[in-house]
């Protein structure tokens, strides 16, 4: 039983109450009473998240959540990222997908530590999937936490995971809206990675108009320009974390 | 997507505080939700049902309040109310995410029978 959440260990059959038998049909009307004051539904949500929040401040890793739409370009960013970082830094991974451990596997030959949680059908990860993927993370190990969330631009949005960074990237061929037909979560972002800079030519991606709805929909962000695959504008990304590294290692003494 | 889960869990609530009140009913339950929630109404007032199927929240009416989003804006010193999605401040014309209203999503009140 995990003392934190309650929950068998990667099992975990919510107790639903099953009505039926006992219930009867005979209802009484005009006698409705309050039952309860207010209660946040996100708030086992949020608790875990608190609990994971706390564990990375006392062991001192950056954590990182990222998202975007699926193929904007989330795995070979961190890929490039741990080759980058991982002799400098202690890099790990948490990759979520619907299936299969493919982008585990191509962050390992990268050359970090990645476990793999495949949500089956949930479109988004969870504190408590993050919770749970701790089991097998030795944070003390750590300097910094990289999360790649199932690719979806809707519900990511609404699950904290005790992260330190909300990352949302997008890629040119995505179109340059794309900031202002998800709002709820680029107005979330600390930082907005726009990727795909190499093929931004060939669609004819307008780079102003993005960065002036990027502005717009996600004032508060980071804005980094990066090809993945060639690796151009990847350095200011990497530079971003490391003073996020360095920030949080002083602040843990 | 998520709206199934988020329903699952208020059931999981408002079934479990019928049961302590000893009711056999749950007439009404008052939710506040934020723009910025990421809960679409709909999806969650037909999971909401579907979930409800032969228990006490069967017949139960789901009124949501939509709570608008309002962010802060530092050099006025004030909380404006934000078209979606725009986050100037309609005084001087400053960006700001410092969202005050337009995350929430709660239960607020239940009424049972």
């Amino acid at each position: 039983m995990c003392e934190t959440c309650g929950c068998a260990v990667n099992h975990h059959p919510h107790e639903h109450p099953h009505h039926g038998d006992d219930h009867d049909h005979h209802h009484d009307h005009g006698t409705a009473e309050s039952a309860g004051g207010p209660h946040a539904l996100l708030a086992m949500n949020d608790r875990l998240a608190a609990g994971n929040r706390r564990h990375f401040r006392e062991h001192g890793v950056t954590v990182v959540n990222i998202v975007s739409s699926p193929g904007s370009g989330k795995t070979a960013l961190l890929e490039r990222t741990i080759r980058t970082l991982a002799p400098e830094l202690r890099v790990a991974a948490i990759v979520g997908d619907l299936a299969t451990d493919n982008d585990a596997a191509r962050l390992r030959s990268a050359g970090a530590p990645a476990h793999q949680i495949t949500t089956g059908s949930a479109c988004h990860l969870d504190a408590h999937m993050i919770h749970h993927a701790l089991d097998d993370i030795r944070l003390g190990d750590l300097d910094l936490l990289l999360i790649e969330n199932v690719g979806n631009l809707v519900c990511p949005a609404a699950f904290d995971l005790g992260e330190d960074l909300f990352v949302v990237l997008l890629s040119t061929t995505e179109g340059e809206d794309k900031p202002l037909k998800y709002p709820v979560i680029f107005l979330k972002a600390d930082a907005v990675v726009l990727n795909k800079t190499d093929l931004a030519a060939a669609v004819e991606f307008k780079r102003d108009i993005a960065m002036a709805n990027i502005e717009t929909a996600a004032p508060k962000a980071k804005v980094f320009t990066t090809s993945a695959r060639t690796g151009d504008g990847v350095e200011a990304w990497l530079d971003y974390l490391r003073r996020h590294v360095k920030a949080k290692r002083s602040l843990a003494g | 997507m998520h709206e199934f889960g988020i329903a699952q869990g208020l059931m999981d609530v408002v079934l479990g505080r019928a049961r302590e009140a000893g009711a056999t009913r749950i007439e009404q339950v008052n939710l506040a939700i934020g723009v910025l929630a990421g809960v679409e109404e709909e999806a969650l007032q037909f999971a909401f049902r579907a979930l409800g199927e032969d228990t006490p929240a069967a017949e139960t009416r789901l009124v949501v309040e939509k709570i608008p989003l309002r962010c802060y804006c530092r050099p006025c010193d004030a909380v404006f109310e934000c078209k979606p999605f725009a986050y100037r401040c309609p005084t001087c014309g400053a960006a700001s995410a410092e969202v005050r209203t337009g995350k929430e999503l709660n239960l607020v009140s239940m009424e049972v029978s």
